[in-house]
């Protein structure tokens, strides 16, 4: 190598020396402290939106009594996710590393809270026009759930593009705060839905999970607000308390763990949750879950599942 | 030990080593090192997408290590008339970050199929760009494109904005923060005026990133280049109007071919009146790129990318930079296997930006 190229590659490692900076007196989306207090530039190019609800209730403190089969939390489990939670952790510093500014892509700003909400909240999909962007309680209706899970109905390239795909826990939460009714700000009034997250079964064993849109009041959970019936070849056994246990898991998160081996010749298992026949859960705010997804409380969550 | 298998091995250790090491992904590179304009390959003057005679035989005989059949390199022409392209990619990805469980995986990161129809002696032609997956069909480009006197054109429809040097990586940072992406073309008009060392294109667009336009406003581009053998240099400028507030981004690219190694920079400011910084004034964003490539053995390029971006001017100690060290390795004709690392480089709070990534792809182009 003659000396000429060593100036070039000199070169490129004097660039490759512009490393980042030190982050001194900046919060984690890189905006100086100091400003953080400031009220966010609202956008004029923001679609019209209706006022947003009055600020929630306060939420009542949780008894200290513990359910059956609670595990303590290592924290304070959260009681909803908001969509300030979901701006600082997930819109802000992923996906408005493109959708910013007047030129953001498909038109879409997540630059801020408020751009967020006006600019997916009952919006219509630019690429997608069946489809809303965020129909709020509805995240499987939801081109912003489709595009984040990347169905395989999205046109074009699942978000955020060219970086890794969202964790499951933050298309989760995403999935959570629309189904909660999009709320602009706190954890919304719609009713508290549960959805299935998980089944398995082995030998002596299975496990069947539940997700709530909200936390639960942990003290209205007990043994007696799940039946659990084995169901055999030409009869029916409802189980015994003691052959199963729940789990409460950062307050979202329900875990039913069944010992199914007294019932070993069982087909399937009949899970029935929420049911007015049994007990009701509440969720944080003291309002009873809705079972059956039909956007009122209360309601049946009723699963038969193969063993 | 014989040649070729000391060649095999050879470029089996190099892969191997950028593995371990650390990518990028450009096209651009090859027009720099050669002296031409993207047009010398492409069918769209500005470069991407469907690969015109020269192109499909600079794929399959110049840059392979073995040339692929010397009467069917020009398949893809399937008349005079109608021209097809594809090119897929399928990545094998390993994504870390200090603050979480690194994630890894397959993936199809893109399939585009390209179709140009020129009916023959006619100064017309319609160009489609696809993206048929992931996901459901995209369309990234579908323009109408008359020829005008000499190499100069006019292009209607939805287009890929001229700007700066045209990578084919998105996430890049001068690709991502100036919103000039394959995912974010634009409905509008663009004149290409094409000189023997020079090419303007002016474009009138949409703009405001959105599918129609529900303003009086539009976007304006320029963009002007000149190209020696052995150099290049350029600028390129865009102003978006809209309601919200001006958004203007400007920037100069030069590229260069010295002593087997072919140099890229390309350096731009975007100033975003819609974006209002903790000062109350608009954002200032600086975006560079510098990328040297170097021709290890034929069919083997090393790539070595560094970018910086400033999200705010105004604010200290903010900046941003990724490095990537990237192996290309084709064979064969049509199929090009890269392999290497990203590095971010963020402040240290921000998590996202503080990642390694290592990929490894299989590109197959046509």
């Amino acid at each position: 190598m003659n000396v000429k190229p060593i100036y070039i590659l000199l070169l490129a490692l004097v660039l490759a020396a512009c490393d980042a900076g030190s982050g001194e007196g900046l919060d984690e989306n890189g905006i100086p402290l100091e400003s953080n207090n400031e009220e966010e530039t609202p956008s004029e190019e923001a679609p019209p939106t209706e006022e947003p609800p009055t600020e929630e209730p306060p939420a009542e403190e949780p008894p200290s009594e513990e359910p059956p089969g609670e595990e303590p939390p290592a924290e304070e489990p959260a009681d909803g996710v908001t969509l300030a939670e979901l701006q600082t952790d997930i819109f802000g510093p992923i996906c408005a590393q493109c959708h910013v500014g007047s030129g953001a892509p498909q038109g879409l700003r997540l630059d801020s809270e408020e751009n967020s909400y006006n600019f997916l909240v009952d919006q219509p999909s630019s690429e997608d026009s069946s489809l809303l962007r965020v129909d709020p309680g509805n995240p499987d209706n939801s081109y912003l759930v489709h595009k984040v899970e990347g169905r395989s109905s999205i046109i074009g390239s699942r978000m955020p593009l060219g970086q890794d795909p969202l964790s499951d826990a933050d298309i989760q939460r995403i999935r959570d705060w629309v189904a909660n009714g999009a709320p602009r700000t706190g954890t919304g009034d719609a009713s508290t839905t549960v959805t299935a997250s998980a089944f398995e079964s082995g030998e002596t064993k299975a496990v069947f999970g539940m997700h709530f849109s909200r936390a639960l009041d942990p003290a209205t959970l007990s043994k007696n607000t799940v039946l659990v019936q084995f169901i055999f070849e030409d009869f029916t056994l409802v189980a015994n308390t003691d052959d199963y246990d729940l789990h409460l898991v950062a307050g979202q998160d329900l875990i039913l763990e069944m010992n199914t081996e007294p019932y070993a010749s069982a087909k399937a298992v009949d899970i029935r949750f929420n049911s007015p026949l049994t007990s009701t859960v509440l969720d944080f705010r003291g309002r009873v879950l809705d079972g059956d997804a039909n956007d009122i409380d209360g309601g049946e969550q009723h699963h038969v599942l193969d063993l | 030990m014989s040649w070729t298998f000391k060649k095999t091995a050879t470029a089996f250790a190099a892969l191997l080593f950028a593995i371990l090491l650390t990518p990028a992904q450009a096209e651009p590179y090859l027009a720099f090192k050669t002296g031409n304009k993207c047009s010398a390959c492409h069918v769209n003057p500005i470069g991407g997408g469907a690969r015109n005679t020269f192109g499909n035989y600079y794929g399959t005989h110049v840059l392979p290590a073995l040339p692929g059949d010397t009467l069917g390199f020009d398949s893809g022409s399937l008349t005079e008339s109608v021209r097809v392209g594809a090119n897929l990619r399928a990545n094998f990805q390993r994504h870390e970050e200090d603050s979480a469980d690194a994630t890894q995986g397959f993936e199809t990161q893109s399939a585009q199929v390209y179709l140009h129809f020129q009916p023959k002696g006619s100064r017309f032609s319609f160009y489609l760009d696809e993206q048929i997956a992931p996901g459901a069909a995209l369309n990234r480009e579908a323009f109408v494109m008359a020829k005008l006197s000499g190499n100069h054109y006019l292009k209607a429809g939805k287009i890929m904005l001229p700007y700066g040097i045209r990578l084919e990586d998105d996430s890049a940072f001068i690709r991502e923060a100036t919103q000039i992406t394959f995912d974010n073309s634009d409905n509008g008009v663009e004149l290409g005026l094409d000189f023997d060392k020079a090419l303007f294109n002016v474009v009138l667009s949409n703009g405001t990133g959105a599918t129609n336009n529900d303003d009086d406003r539009f976007q304006y581009v320029v963009r002007g280049e000149y190209v020696e053998r052995k150099w290049r240099i350029g600028g390129s400028a865009l102003v978006n109007e809209s309601t919200s507030g001006t958004r203007k981004i400007w920037g100069v690219f030069a590229g260069a071919h010295l002593y087997g190694f072919t140099l890229l920079a390309e350096v731009d400011q975007i100033v975003d009146e819609s974006l209002i910084n903790g000062f109350g004034n608009e954002t200032e964003q600086i975006v560079t790129l510098f990328e040297v490539n170097r021709e290890l053995g034929k069919g083997m390029n090393l790539k070595v990318t560094h970018e910086t971006f400033d999200p705010e001017s105004n604010t200290d100690n903010n900046e941003r930079a990724r490095s990537s060290v990237l192996l290309e390795y084709t064979p064969f004709a049509n199929i090009q296997l890269r392999g290497g690392i990203r590095n971010g480089d963020d402040i240290p709070q921000r998590d996202q930006g503080n990642f390694k990534d290592l990929f490894v792809q299989a590109h197959l182009y046509f």
